[in-house]
């Protein structure tokens, strides 16, 4: 049996003030697993403990009691580090550096060679296409664009765990949709990734497991399909059904199961709607937009699933 | 596929971390105009202080102010911008945040600090060799005598230690039963050896003394040699000092070269002399008679501190790399400090402790008593308390930066001696090894230890 690429047993995290009196309890008797190949979301309102544990996790912070084995090591131990890219929630760049000297640092940190860490500089800058402002300082840059840079230097190392913290804040939502998709892929291709976001949504989108925190503590943990699935309610789909014959069904199934039956046409996910206008837009313009194909996207590039537009019917079982 | 370097090149692994860090502290530096401000400071010294600040007319004292003033300005400016970079470094990293992405990554923390280390003094280096580059070239376009910029070694007259002095006078009095019983032997020793170290001979007119000395290297060819007297005298205002001085090898029957002294000053003689004779000889005797008027004052000379044969040996402008070098330990010393304060602390409270710090050295440094004083009209030999405690405080000061502090090779080069190689190595060795080093390993152990992330950063 493989073990877990992130354990943590019983983790607390006191904060304490300066007479060293407890604060807040900011993690409480956390327990996680999180699978090789899995994408884990984490989920919780602000102050629940998300980043706190992401930080416990990097070492950033020194639990009060239980334990973490990040890739089987310490979080502090360097092999360890040598394996994991982390997206801060705010990426703290120097402002003074461009791009591509940001990236050649951290992968310098990395212990990349030179011709190795041009590569996968010049990759990287293609990736989130920033190739145009490569040579401009990171302090000049919008917060989207400092994201993406922040990204890149996650991606550097060619990590085989990537924590990331609210990926996609800052993002416009053809970036976010881009960085859902890498996420995918970067799961495809093995690594584990463990990602927080305030937007529900793109957790959902991407993750294969989640847990939610709420003041500290693990309320719910599970696959994402069997934590909203409700096996109390029936629904269909059905394409090109007149009313007539939907109102019949519908009348039909409420003689049947005694309860009501919601009939209604399915609209399409604002996302998704957004995306289509701005490659509509985009084709008519001759224009590319954000991220541009790249060599290591391009191997596993795959669609994103968009949802047609169809008759629905969901029968529901009254409790 | 790139993949992280084997075990066995995790050296080059550190060095690729490390160049990466110190290029990324050059370029802080570059691009947030430190230099270019430090740059204009440094030329504004170079300068204008040889054109604001008048000395007396002497070659001696303009080659003060175009020596001494402006590099002692350049050193003072790029000691404070060093020790406030270098707080930053790791202080403002961690305030801002910007360290959470650095110590995630696989570099050790020494490997980050010696990265920065290295960054600010490489610029140090620079910076310094710049203004020596242009002090130099003032001093040789402008100075009106060049016959100061020299480079000589220096010997003191061979005496028996102070300590050895001390113990046979320590044994005399233990001998005689005259130890006064209420202070410790070893405090008694030590006010013997500092007296010992100190001790004067005082020179009536029509008396003469006689010194041996052994130079550090044999006498050039020319046979130029030049001796060093200052003393203090009983008159409070210049003395016409006229007297003899003859030097000749060792033992030598025949004296090599005489000089009449006729000068009128307040407490410092050089005597230039050109003995071919001397030529080679590695040890010299030398007879000082002075011959003022029967009432003139009697001279007082400390023979240890105030007496000295100096022989050319190197280039003045080598000694002033020579003296750039030591400066260069001083500024490296000030960056590892305050990169480990800033490891310690946050930025403002690393900043306020390291100028605390320094001005605390400076004032100890400036006051530090050999030994501890006592106040002979409060009866009590032993002094109390606070004096003691006081006392011990910049003592221990003193012992800590002593072997970066104590040698003063830029006064050393405004005098015309060569900063010796052994000083030069014990300075490098201190300021760009053992306190760095020290420093280095209290600041990693500070940098796994502290909380890089903090509550209430707002994520």
């Amino acid at each position: 049996m493989n073990s877990p690429i992130i354990e943590t047993t019983g983790l607390c995290k006191v904060f304490r003030d300066f007479w060293q009196r407890p604060k807040v309890e900011a993690v409480a008797g956390l327990d996680l697993q999180v699978q090789r190949g899995e994408i884990f979301g984490l989920l919780g309102p602000n102050g629940s403990g998300k980043s706190t544990t992401i930080k416990l996790l990097l070492g950033l912070l020194h639990p009060t009691a239980g334990t973490i084995r990040v890739l089987g090591c310490p979080p502090t131990d360097v092999a360890a580090k040598a394996r994991i890219g982390y997206l801060p929630e705010v990426s703290h760049l120097h402002a003074f550096l461009t791009p591509r000297e940001t990236l050649h640092y951290y992968g310098s940190l990395f212990g990349l060679d030179a011709g190795t860490c041009r590569e996968r500089t010049e990759a990287l800058l293609d990736m989130v296409d920033l190739r145009h402002a490569a040579n401009r300082s990171v302090g000049e840059f919008s917060k989207g664009m400092a994201r993406r840079v922040g990204l890149a230097q996650a991606l550097i190392n060619n990590p085989d765990l990537l924590i990331l913290d609210e990926p996609t804040s800052g993002l416009d939502p053809v970036a976010c949709r881009e960085v859902k998709d890498l996420v995918r892929l970067l799961a495809k291709a093995g690594k584990t990734v463990l990602m927080t976001s305030h937007l529900l949504a793109d957790v959902e989108d991407v993750s294969d497991r989640v847990a939610i925190l709420h003041a500290g503590r693990l309320q719910a943990e599970g696959r994402v399909a069997d934590l909203l699935r409700r096996p109390d309610a029936v629904r269909f789909l059905v394409e090109g059904l007149d009313a007539e014959t939907a109102d019949a069904i519908r009348r039909d199934l409420e003689q049947r199961t005694h309860h009501a039956v919601v009939l209604d046409h399915p609209a399409m996910d604002l996302e998704t709607y957004f995306l289509q206008v701005v490659a509509r837009a985009a084709h008519r313009d001759h224009l590319t937009t954000h991220f541009q194909p790249a060599a290591f996207l391009a191997a596993a590039k795959e669609k994103p699933e968009v949802r047609d537009q169809k008759s629905e019917v969901s029968s529901q079982q009254a409790d | 596929m790139p993949t992280l370097l084997p075990q066995s090149h995790r050296l080059l692994h550190v060095l690729r971390a490390l160049s990466a860090v110190a290029l990324l502290s050059a370029r802080a530096a570059i691009r947030s105009r430190v230099v270019a401000i430090l740059l204009l400071l440094l030329a504004a010294g170079v300068i204008g202080i040889p054109r604001l600040v008048c000395g007396d007319g002497t070659p001696a004292s303009e080659l003060q102010v175009r020596l001494r003033y402006t590099l002692a300005f350049a050193t003072g400016v790029l000691g404070l911008a060093t020790l406030w970079a270098s707080c930053a470094a790791f202080g403002a990293e961690i305030d801002s945040r910007r360290m959470d992405l650095t110590a995630v990554k696989p570099a050790h923390p020494l490997t980050l600090w010696f990265g920065r280390w290295l960054g600010i003094v490489l610029l140090d280096a620079l910076l310094l060799l710049g203004v020596v580059a242009g002090v130099r070239l003032q001093l040789g376009f402008g100075a009106a005598d060049t016959s100061r910029l020299v480079s000589r070694a220096i010997a003191r007259p061979s005496l028996p230690a102070p300590e050895e002095e001390a113990r046979i006078h320590f044994a005399e009095l233990q001998r005689a039963n005259r130890l006064p019983p209420d202070i410790p032997p070893t405090e008694i020793l030590r006010r013997l050896t500092f007296e010992s170290r100190h001790s004067h001979i005082v020179l009536h007119p029509g008396e003469a003394a006689f010194w041996r000395f052994t130079l550090p290297r044999p006498v050039t060819p020319d046979g130029r040699i030049w001796i060093r007297v200052q003393f203090n005298t009983t008159a409070d205002s210049l003395v016409d000092v006229r007297g003899t001085c003859r030097v000749r090898r060792a033992g030598a029957a025949a004296w090599a070269a005489e000089a009449k002294v006729n000068d009128l000053t307040r407490n410092e003689l050089e005597i230039p002399l050109a003995a071919p004779a001397l030529a080679g000889a590695r040890e010299i005797d030398l007879d000082f008679a002075y011959q003022g008027e029967p009432k003139a004052a009697a001279l007082l000379i400390a023979p240890r501190d105030s007496l000295a044969i100096l022989c050319a040996q190197g280039s003045f402008t080598g000694n002033l790399v020579r003296v750039m070098l030591a400066e260069l330990a001083i500024l490296a010393a000030l960056a590892a400090l305050g990169l480990t304060l800033g490891a310690c602390f946050s930025f403002p409270v690393a900043a306020f402790a390291a100028t605390a710090l320094l001005l605390t050295v400076l004032a100890a440094t400036g006051s530090s008593p050999e030994i501890l004083p006592v106040d002979p009209s409060a009866g009590n030999s032993r002094p109390g308390l606070p004096e003691r405690v006081s006392y011990r405080v910049v003592r221990s000061i003193d012992f800590i930066t002593r072997p970066l502090l104590q040698p003063e090779p830029l006064a050393q080069a405004v005098a015309g001696e060569r900063v010796p190689t052994g000083e030069l190595t014990r300075l490098l060795l201190w300021g760009g090894g053992l306190y760095p080093l020290g420093l280095a390993l209290l600041a990693a152990t500070a940098l796994r230890r502290r909380e890089l992330a903090r509550q209430g950063t707002g994520n």
